[in-house]
């Protein structure tokens, strides 16, 4: 199927076909159009993306069609205490459900478009005071409200919505049952159909679109081209857009915000992080690099190092004071064992051994006796080795004494060697102990053993200090917060528009493209629909001195408006502020029927709440004609008060069902099926003449009333009749009425010759007989009470055969 | 005054019904004819039923003779049968039928003190 709407289309409607007008259509057509577009991959990326997935669109075939309307019930609804059923004529055709204000005819009409919609016009919207008594007021408890639908097929649904007790308007249980009460899934996507060729018409709906700004007007209009989805997927995208775009201002506004912040700062890496946002550095590489430097900046240098410090190891402190006591033990003990003079002593024998080698001496050259012979040398050699061994020993002791010593002076140094600071007084203090301690060990006055719990001294304040340094570092960095946070946020919305800048190009054309794309079918659209407003229009206000412009939507989003201009006395000028409340009404109702009766829509029926409103008698015929067109293949069912429309389609010789709704006592309705008023009173008549309870001279006069009632209705319909065959204007006709208004004989005269005579008594005597004469005249004497009146018996019995003979009874217009 | 008082009575038995409305409405008219009718100008003559009502203007105060010539051609426009006219129902009826009560108990009490 292809659902491409061009020139074929429009010619098309020129024809009087309408296009598909729903929205499932106005996207598969984007759809195509966008296949032939030549777009960029990247836009039509976004186009895709956004718009509904054809695939995913719910068919337009609802899978049923040519409903009607069988009746409406309502029970416990507004002006509707009982269950009241208000049966339609089924079919095609025009029904007038007539009553006086107040009657309950609105509240069948509202009870249809609750049962179909699950809201009416009415209390949509509504102030919170004006929806409270939507339930009716003498029966408020299990409100129910059911429409009985038809289709030609045979296939029967009620639809039917109720509320429990204390359940608001908008939260019914829906059901939707068989003829035989199950409940049957036969019209599934009710709601969908009613929204999209709504068959109601609510009395409220049409000021709507008058009263508003221009915005809410092209609101009513808008959805009106079933242009629904391509709007949202506008609106989707234009917000993308502005997310984008939004994110891009703000990140730069930050950035403005940065570099202002750090305008006034002398601080070297504040003018290194300014320089680094001005070349456009990462944001967040920044925003990490200042965090860590904050403490560096934020304290001084001795203040640092005092943070670095590595903590003393109590326990290793411990053993290496033991150590080098221990060692300084073996030192001293070594010492005192003449380590010297076995040191002179090996070299001596040292040198006499090389000496005896050097000479081949063979005795002693001190003493001359004793023997240098090989037992000599064996044993001094033994000797020599043990001396040096014990001074090896001994040096090794010094190196490792020295050794431990170095590093305790290290560990205590990298205390003493970090200075002191003001805004760190604890850091002082710990020095001194430190170099007190330095002290006492180079001296090695006693054990160095007991120095330890200076070193657990020390130990604490270096701690307290670092805790000091802490806090100091914490409060000064609390100067740089706001940049931090400023910083912070700046890489963050930085990163957002990072992420988001390389779709704005393509969000933005992808928007373009929509907007064209919707102004395109809207036009196309919108030509379709002009062809039937202009129709309709001609038929409501040809009498006016108006010719309409073809309406026109423009704009979108926060920018749309409608442009209503016409043409009068060769002069454009806007409708909206020329029009009367009538012209307005009906350009509202021209509007609404081309879409209600579009052939894509499954109903059969209108349902129209009073739409005479604020018409003239001119566009009330209007109305007349256009719904007498739109009965010819549709019900159509109009309520209303205002007798002026059923009158007029009497006067046009429209063939109307008139259902009359009165209210009683309780809020009891009657339901009654209107007839002709001669049929009527002739039928009141008779029923008055029928009851007993009635006084004899009540019932003569109040069936003398009837009868000459009757007979004037007979004679006025028969004129009525015969004028429009003899081709009397009907203004013609109705002035000839008005003349006849104050006498039954000139009515009589206007029924038998089309013209008021005065001579008709006696016409009637010569040519139908004296009785009827005698009984007209008794009739309007009763009807004023004249007591001279004569022969009151049977009364209806004698009118009846009076009608006959003058009218034909039975052969009624 | 008995005519009124029938005319409620039809209403009351069966105020849902169209021919009980109507034909109290008739009711209510003749009363208002009968009592203008009284007036001891009128009695003997067959004056128009509208005449009657201007005449009454000089007779006696013209906003009491308006507001019968009103109550008279309501009535009378209603038990005329019209293609398209709605019956009131009887909330309004009773309203109309008060009126004409008071309109004949003031016409009554003119006619008394009125010297021709």
């Amino acid at each position: 199927m292809c659902f491409l709407l061009g020139a074929e289309a429009i010619t098309a409607t020129a024809v009087g076909v309408l296009l598909v007008m729903d929205s499932t259509h106005c996207v598969i057509e984007a759809l195509d159009q966008l296949a032939s577009a030549g777009l960029d991959s990247e836009i039509e990326d976004v186009l895709l993306e956004y718009l509904p997935d054809r695939d995913g669109l719910a068919s337009s075939e609802f899978g049923w069609s040519d409903v009607f309307i069988e009746s409406i019930f309502a029970r416990g609804y507004r002006g509707i205490a009982d269950g009241q059923n208000l049966k339609l004529p089924p079919g095609p055709g025009l029904a007038f459900v007539v009553g006086l204000n107040g009657a309950g005819k609105s509240s069948f009409a509202e009870a249809a478009e609750l049962a179909l919609t699950g809201t009416t016009t009415r209390w949509d919207k509504a102030q919170k005071d004006a929806r409270e008594n939507w339930r009716n007021i003498v029966n408020p408890s299990k409100t129910l409200v059911r429409v009985e639908l038809r289709e030609t097929n045979g296939s029967v649904a009620k639809v039917e919505r109720h509320w429990e007790e204390n359940i608001e308007l908008d939260q019914s249980q829906l059901s939707v049952k068989d003829n035989n009460g199950s409940a049957t899934d036969r019209f599934n996507g009710l709601a969908e159909a009613v929204r999209q060729y709504p068959p109601l018409l609510a009395d409220r709906a049409l000021p709507k679109l008058t009263d508003g700004k221009l915005s809410e007007l092209f609101d009513a209009f808008d959805p009106l081209l079933g242009l629904e989805d391509l709007d949202e997927t506008q609106r989707n995208i234009n917000s993308q857009v502005k997310e984008i775009r939004s994110a891009t201002k703000l990140a730069t506004g930050l950035k403005k915000e940065v570099l202002s912040l750090c305008e006034s700062s002398t601080l070297p890496e504040i003018l290194d992080l300014r320089s680094k946002v001005n070349d456009g550095s990462n944001a967040g590489k920044i925003y990490d690099d200042f965090h860590r430097q904050v403490p560096a900046i934020a304290v001084s240098q001795p203040v640092r190092q005092c943070l670095g410090l590595d903590p003393l190891d109590l326990e290793e402190v411990k053993h290496r004071l033991a150590r080098i006591d221990e060692t300084v033990a073996k030192v001293e003990d070594e010492s005192r064992k003449g380590n010297q003079t076995l040191t002179r002593v090996a070299d001596l024998l040292e040198q006499a051994l090389q000496l005896q080698e050097d000479e081949q001496l063979t005795s002693c050259p001190v003493c001359e006796t004793g023997q240098l012979n090989q037992e000599w040398r064996d044993k001094t050699a033994i000797t020599l080795k043990t001396h040096r061994s014990l001074t090896a020993a001994l040096k090794e002791n010094q190196r490792l004494l020295q050794q431990e010593l170095h590093q305790l002076q290290t560990l205590l140094e990298q205390t003493t060697k970090i200075g002191f600071s003001d805004d760190l007084p604890e850091l002082e203090a710990a020095s001194k102990q430190a170099q007190s301690l330095l002290r006492s060990i180079s001296s090695r006055d006693s054990n160095l053993v007991d120095l330890f719990s200076d070193f657990e001294l020390l130990d604490m304040q270096i701690s307290e200090t670092q805790t000091a340094a802490k806090r100091l570092v914490e409060n000064n960095s609390e100067e740089f917060k706001p940049l931090l946070d400023l910083l912070d946020s700046w890489r963050k919305a930085q990163q957002k528009s990072d992420e988001l800048s390389p779709t704005k190009r393509s969000h933005e054309k992808a928007l373009t493209w929509i907007k064209s794309e919707i102004t395109r079918q809207r036009s196309i659209r919108l030509e379709a629909i002009n062809t039937q407003i202009t129709n309709t229009w001609q038929k409501f206000s040809g009498s006016d001195d108006l010719k309409l412009d073809p309406l026109e939507l423009t704009g979108s989003t926060n920018r749309r408006k409608v442009s209503l201009t016409c043409q009068t006395g060769g002069s454009e000028a806007n409708a909206r502020s020329i029009f009367s409340q009538g012209q307005l009404h009906a350009l509202a109702l021209s509007i609404f029927l081309p879409r209600a009766t579009h052939k894509g829509s499954p109903f059969k029926f209108l349902l129209i709440d009073d739409p005479v409103q604020s018409f003239d008698e001119w566009k009330t015929d209007g109305l007349a004609s256009v719904l007498e067109e739109l009965a010819q293949t549709r019900q159509v069912v109009v309520f209303t008060h205002d007798e002026r429309l059923p009158k007029a389609a009497s006067l046009l010789g429209i063939t109307a069902s008139v259902i009359n709704i009165t209210r009683n006592e309780d809020a009891a309705l009657t339901i009654t099926k209107r007839k002709s008023a001669a049929t009527q009173a002739l039928k009141e008549a008779y029923i008055m003449s029928k009851d007993e309870q009635l006084s004899p001279d009540a019932k003569v006069n109040i069936v003398a009333v009837c009868c000459r009632a009757a007979i004037e209705s007979y004679a006025i319909e028969r004129y009525r009749h015969k004028a429009n065959q003899q081709g009397t204007p009907i203004e013609e006709i109705e002035s000839c009425i008005k003349q006849s208004e104050k006498s039954v004989w000139d009515k009589i005269s206007l029924g038998l010759y089309c013209e008021i005579d005065r001579g008709t008594a006696q016409k009637v005597e010569t040519s139908h007989g004296q009785e009827h004469r005698n009984l007209i005249t008794t009739l309007n004497k009763k009807s004023h009470h004249d007591p001279q009146a004569a022969e009151v018996h049977d009364l209806y019995g004698r009118t009846r055969k009076t009608i006959d003979k003058l009218f034909t009874l039975n052969s009624q217009p | 005054m008995e005519l009124l008082i029938t005319a409620r009575q039809t209403l009351k038995a069966n105020p849902a019904s169209t021919p009980h409305r109507r034909g109290s409405i008739a009711l209510a008219r003749i009363a208002i004819e009968t009592t203008a009718s009284q007036h001891p100008e009128f009695v003997g003559t067959r004056i128009d039923w509208r005449a009657r009502f201007i005449a009454l203007r000089t007779l006696t105060h013209p906003d009491h003779a308006r507001k019968g010539y009103y109550l008279w051609s309501r009535c009378s426009n209603l038990i005329h049968y019209h293609p398209y006219r709605l019956i009131p129902d009887h909330t309004k009826i009773e309203h109309l039928l008060q009126q004409t009560q008071s309109w004949i108990e003031t016409e009554q009490s003119h006619q008394v003190g009125y010297i021709r």
